[in-house]
Parts: structure tokens; sequence; C-alpha cells
């Protein structure tokens, strides 16, 4: 549609907006909007494409104290740190044998 | 008379009225309790003199380290060829209850003993020899070349070599110092106890065994972050935020030194490694699986 076409169903004039590629005729009182042949698909499909495209990643949150605290390459890998097995070791005690090396 | 009865002996003149209730056996060091005293007899070889400087280093740091008991008067005794002192028995952290450890007062030690004036008459700390000593005394068992090839990444002087260079560090430092190293006196709060190795060296080597110790995954990573915070805010000789760079190497060594001792223990009571001592093994395995490509490997 081009400008100066009137409104199907107000006295208005439709009003060309490009969207992202896409010619969106919008009537400037009623605000109804008109799409050409194929730009109902083009707009589906450039809702898929945002849906489907990874979301930029959130910064990483601040580590809680201690949980991702870092260490040598030989040590205790990260993901092992809630307690699981072959990570960090929760147990009852120390160990007792630290205490007199 | 033997070794222990002696002890026991000069802890009842100390503890009028008090009876023998512990006796600890940790192979190099016997100690006997005896009402609120504990007497100890030292490493058989410890040099007298020494071990006078390091118990007069009590005497100056009291409000830090335990002070001594003299018995009859004097620092040290000598019965059946060991160096004997005596101590007030104190409450020492629950190994049973890791929650209940008082890791901010042992950041404060650790920080007040490393702030303190360096002693000029003060050998070398125990550190390096220690581990040196833990990989002579290491018995032959199906860890023992994983320990050992953990060791090989090591820089000789790290296990006990000569030290030949004086490190960029120096302070006056416990030498093996952990959480067994504190106890509590109702009127007095946290003390650190056993001096045997308190020397003139790398306070690093100090905060690596508890360093060791969280990287093994014995220790709470919360606990440590704690610890080396609070540490570090009194004494900034290391970056709480990046603090391997300096400490990997201590760390590395003490945990050859935890893994090489664990094995003797198991072995001397006839038993497998126990969770924390495999941990230790594992680690040693990932030392040596990171160590083969690099290249600080024997440098020293």
């Amino acid at each position: 549609m081009s400008q100066g076409v009137r409104c199907p169903k107000c006295p208005g004039t439709m009003r060309v907006y490009n969207r992202s590629g896409i010619h969106i005729d919008q009537c400037d009182q009623c605000r109804g909007v008109f799409l050409d042949y194929g730009e109902l698909e083009a707009l589906s499909q450039a809702e898929q494409q945002y849906h489907q495209a990874a979301p930029p990643p959130p910064p990483p949150p601040p580590p809680a104290p201690g949980y991702a605290a870092p260490g040598p390459g030989w040590g205790v890998q990260q993901p092992h740190y809630s307690g699981h097995y072959g990570g960090h070791h929760k147990r009852k005690g120390f160990g007792h044998f630290l205490f007199s090396s | 008379m033997n070794l222990l009865h002696q002890l026991i002996e000069i802890g009842a003149r100390l503890s009028p009225g008090g009876t023998h209730s512990t006796t600890f056996d940790r192979g190099e060091t016997l100690l006997a309790r005896v009402g609120d005293v504990v007497v100890k007899a030292h490493p058989t070889g410890t040099d007298p003199a020494a071990l006078h400087r390091r118990l007069a280093t009590t005497e100056r740091l009291g409000d830090i380290l335990l002070p001594y008991l003299p018995i009859d008067g004097a620092p040290i005794l000598q019965r059946e060829g060991r160096l004997i002192t005596a101590w007030p028995a104190g409450t020492p952290v629950d190994p049973d209850e890791p929650a209940l450890a008082p890791w901010e007062q042992a950041a404060e030690l650790l920080a007040a003993l490393h702030r303190s004036p360096v002693p000029a008459d003060l050998p070398r700390p125990g550190d390096t020899a220690r581990v040196g000593r833990a990989l002579d005394a290491l018995p032959d068992s199906p860890a023992t070349p994983v320990i050992r090839a953990a060791a090989s990444t090591l820089p000789d002087w790290a296990r006990g070599g000569p030290i030949t260079a004086a490190g960029p560090r120096r302070a006056l430092v416990h030498g093996d110092w952990h959480l067994g190293q504190l106890i509590t006196f109702p009127e007095l709060g946290w003390r650190l106890i056993d001096i045997d190795d308190l020397g003139v060296g790398d306070p690093l080597w100090d905060l690596a065994r508890p360093a060791a110790l969280f990287a093994a995954g014995i220790h709470d990573p919360a606990d440590w972050q704690r610890f080396l915070h609070r540490y570090a805010s009194l004494n900034p000789v290391i970056n709480p935020d990046d603090p391997w760079a300096e400490l990997e190497l201590p760390a590395r060594a003490l945990l050859v030194q935890y893994a090489a001792t664990a094995v003797r223990h198991a072995h001397r009571e006839l038993r497998e490694l126990d969770e924390v001592e495999v941990a230790f093994v594992e680690a040693c395995q990932r030392v040596f699986d990171g160590g083969r490509d690099r290249s600080d490997v024997k440098s020293a």
C-alpha cells in the first residue's frame, strides 16, 4: 500500500512504517494495521527466529561466598563443590590425622 | 622408668593431684596429659639450642603462642635422651565438628604471628624439611608410585633439599600450622601450640596447609575463603582473590606430605586408606597428570 490510502475502517489515512524490513500500513487515527501479501508470514518467521536464537547469556552471578572458590589445576573440580560424590567430602569430621601431621 | 612414666611423673609434679588422662603417641613425639598440664618429649635429634630459642619466643609472644611451663625452673629437661617441655592443657578444635572450627580466630592468630618482629636468632622453619621426612618414610603401597610421581614435580628445595636463596617474603612462621595447632582457654581465648618447627621463612607455607586441604576437597570452600580473606585483611602478603599463583607450589608440596603421611599411618595401622586419605592420593594423581607437560618441573 502506498501513502495516502484511506483506512478501510475509519476516515483516517494509512501510513507506512518499516519495522525490521517489513512494511506495516497503520492507520494514523484508529491505529488499525494492514499487512501486504507475505508480511504476516515474514512476521511469523521473524518471531520464530527470535525464540530460536540463544538469548544473550546473562552475566554470571557473583559467586556465593566460597562456593566458586578457584583452586589450583589439581584441585577438586568446581562442579563437585556442592559436596557430591568425588567432590568436597562432606563428612562428620576433618579426618583425625590432619590434626597431628 | 620408661619415657612415658617420666612424663607422667613430671606432669604430676606440675599439676598436683592431677591424674594421667591421655597419652598421645605421634611417632616422633610423645605427650602425656596429667591434670591440666601436658608434658612433651620432643623428637629424637631436636637441637636444644634451637628449642630454647623457640621457647623464648613463646614467652615474648604470649598473646599468640602458648607460653611453656618451666619444669623445676628450667624450660627444658632431659630424660631418656629426649628433650622434655611442659605446657598448659587447653581445649583443641573438635575434629568431629568442622562447622565449629574457629577459622577467623585462626586467621587472626596466624596473621599476628607473621606480622610480629622477625627474630634474628631463629633457624629456618621446619616446613620443607617435613615434606622431605614424609617422603623418606613413605612405605611401599599401591598409592606410593602416584605420590612419588607428584613429588617429582616439586623443586628439590620444596621437598627438604637445601634452600640456596632467600625468598621474597621473610617472617616469623609456625612451620606446621593447621587447625590442630589451636587450643583455647576459658580466660585467654585461642593460642597457637607446637613450636617445634617455628622459624624465619615464607609465611605462605603456613597458609598452604589449609590451601592444600581445600584443594584436595577436605576443607569447605566457604571456610577456606573466610579464612583467607580474614588473613589477607590483616596481613596483605597474598591477594585473596587470586592466591594460587603464590600458593600452588607450597600447597602441592604439602599435599604430597599429607598423602605420604596418610599412607604411612594406614600402613602402620594395617588398614586401607580412608576417605580423606584417598582424596590426597587422587589429588596427587591430578598433580602428576597436569605436571607431565609443565615446564617448571624440577626447576628450582
